[in-house]
């Protein structure tokens, strides 16, 4: 029933982009002739962007502009066969700029706009920089972008250090706290190894869990039986997939390290991060603001990793307000 | 596809099979299977049948495809009084229809691509029970399984199928 309700009266339509062997699924949602459209690059590697399209920063964006929610190959509804070869950030970077030429074809004059969050802020640098994408784009927005895991790497062990160290200060989780303590005291940020990696990633996510001033919306970031219900792929099927994609891109993902690069991005840009996010620290967002010649970083308070889901209606007023700024 | 061929061959002195096919538990279908069946031993009220047979199956999934495919299949049932345990396996093959229009692009821009979708290999292969009802020749059956569709991406991907419905003798015994 909620998919039979859901774009009544607006935008709802699934285009597929075939693409060096991929059918690369583009769900668009919004107003019936959207002043601009934001094209979403979903997390993982693994990830699928059934995951964004729930809570209500998308019911607040979507009033206003169309957002394209894109399956990257071998990932969510996205289909078709192609060899394990052509599984690199550098294909779904080129898979990228297809679809924005697809979406600009069908939208001729309508304003795009990149958006990526955690491993699609990555891919989406990769896009900006390495295809045609800047010159069909008037904005991107990274969203606790990825874009240099050896950086954030860096820079998520002091973040544990200084966070934790206040965390046990206060008594709050002193068992869990001194654990993570440990461990981010234990590694060694001029040579950290891809167990240290795996570790921070999910230490991460604990830490984030643990601080009381991030909340997360009710009924905002699917659950396993919400997204059970809502996939249009079938959750074991699509964690089957996505997860097979991820283990081909998980070296060259780990790799990734775009910082020297992104004085090469003119496209204007809005770094969105949470405060509060120890898998890609904001500090990592700080230095890409720094090195970039049009960008503008807004750090969100009470929010970790996924800040659509932490702060809905200051993520939504933000993305607005961004891309109101830059179509005008 | 093979299977409207197949159907009537399969039809004659066996039985036929109707039921709301599910994926990964609501991607909705239906479903088409017939088999002819013999029984390879007997004691008291235990029963051990097997059965040869095929399968057609047409399952939408919302935002990502109709898939129609159809299998040769082979099972076993062990009964024991009314109550039986199936166990049933199809090697197939179909073609999904995108759930979309699809476009490729091309040196002289975008083109629509009508009926986008891919063929695979469909093999399937599924555990549950079945029991008669009320009336006697009619009897209701309940399967549980996986349906795996390759290649898909560089790879394969199984799908949970579910299945249930009832099974009507057709056909001279």
């Amino acid at each position: 029933m909620i998919w039979l309700l859901a774009g009544c009266g607006g935008l709802a339509e699934t285009l597929f982009l075939r693409h060096d062997g991929a059918d690369l699924r583009v769900r668009i949602e919004g107003p019936s002739d959207p002043p601009a459209i934001v094209a979403l690059l979903h997390g993982g590697p693994g990830g699928n962007s059934e995951e964004y399209n729930t809570g209500s920063w998308q019911d607040t964006v979507e009033a206003e502009v169309a957002v394209a929610y894109l399956d990257q190959r071998g990932q969510g509804a996205s289909q078709g066969v192609y060899d394990a070869e052509d599984v690199t950030v550098a294909q779904l970077a080129a898979d990228t700029d297809a679809v924005l030429a697809l979406l600009e074809a069908r939208f001729p004059g309508t304003p795009l706009v990149l958006m990526g969050h955690s491993w699609g802020g990555a891919l989406g640098i990769a896009t900006l920089l390495q295809t045609d994408a800047p010159a069909r784009l008037s904005g991107w927005i990274e969203v606790d972008g990825a874009h240099d895991v050896l950086l954030l790497n860096r820079l998520a062990v002091p973040m544990f250090l200084s966070e934790g160290e206040a965390q046990i200060d206060a008594g709050r989780n002193v068992g869990r706290w001194s654990e993570i303590v440990s461990f981010a005291e234990g590694v060694n940020v001029e040579r950290i190894t891809a167990d240290d990696s795996s570790r921070i990633n999910r230490y991460g996510f604990e830490a984030e869990a643990l601080i009381p001033e991030v909340s997360v919306e009710e009924g905002g970031a699917l659950d396993l039986a919400g997204y059970y219900l809502s996939s249009s792929v079938g959750w074991p099927t699509e964690r089957w997939v996505g997860n097979h994609t991820a283990d081909l891109l998980a070296y060259e993902a780990e790799q990734t390290g775009f910082s020297e690069q992104l004085h090469h991005i003119g496209t204007p840009s809005l770094l969105l991060w949470g405060a509060y996010d120890f898998v890609v620290p904001a500090a990592l967002g700080a230095d890409a603001a720094s090195r970039m010649p049009d960008a503008e970083l807004v750090v969100l308070p009470r929010s970790g990793h996924a800040p659509m889901f932490n702060e809905p209606a200051a993520f939504s007023d933000t993305i607005l307000g961004f891309v109101h700024e830059v179509i005008e | 596809m093979l299977w409207p061929l197949l159907t009537p061959l399969c039809l004659a002195g066996t039985e036929l099979a109707a039921g709301w096919s599910a994926e990964s538990g609501l991607h909705p279908g239906v479903g088409v299977s017939t088999a002819r069946r013999a029984v390879v031993a007997e004691r008291g009220a235990a029963s051990l049948t097997v059965l040869a047979g095929h399968t057609t199956r047409l399952t939408h999934h919302r935002q990502r495809h109709t898939r129609l495919s159809a299998s040769l299949d082979l099972g076993a049932s062990v009964a024991l009084g009314a109550l039986a345990l199936d166990l049933r396996a199809g090697a197939g093959a179909g073609r999904t229809f995108l759930a979309g229009q699809t476009y490729v692009a091309t040196d002289s821009g975008l083109e629509p691509v009508p009926l986008a979708g891919q063929w695979g290999w469909m093999p399937w292969a599924a555990a549950g029970f079945s029991g008669p009802t009320r009336g006697g020749r009619v009897s209701w059956f309940a399967q549980a399984g996986l349906l795996a569709q390759l290649p898909l991406h560089d790879h394969w991907a199984p799908f949970l199928i579910a299945d249930v419905g009832l099974r009507i003798p057709v056909g001279a015994r």
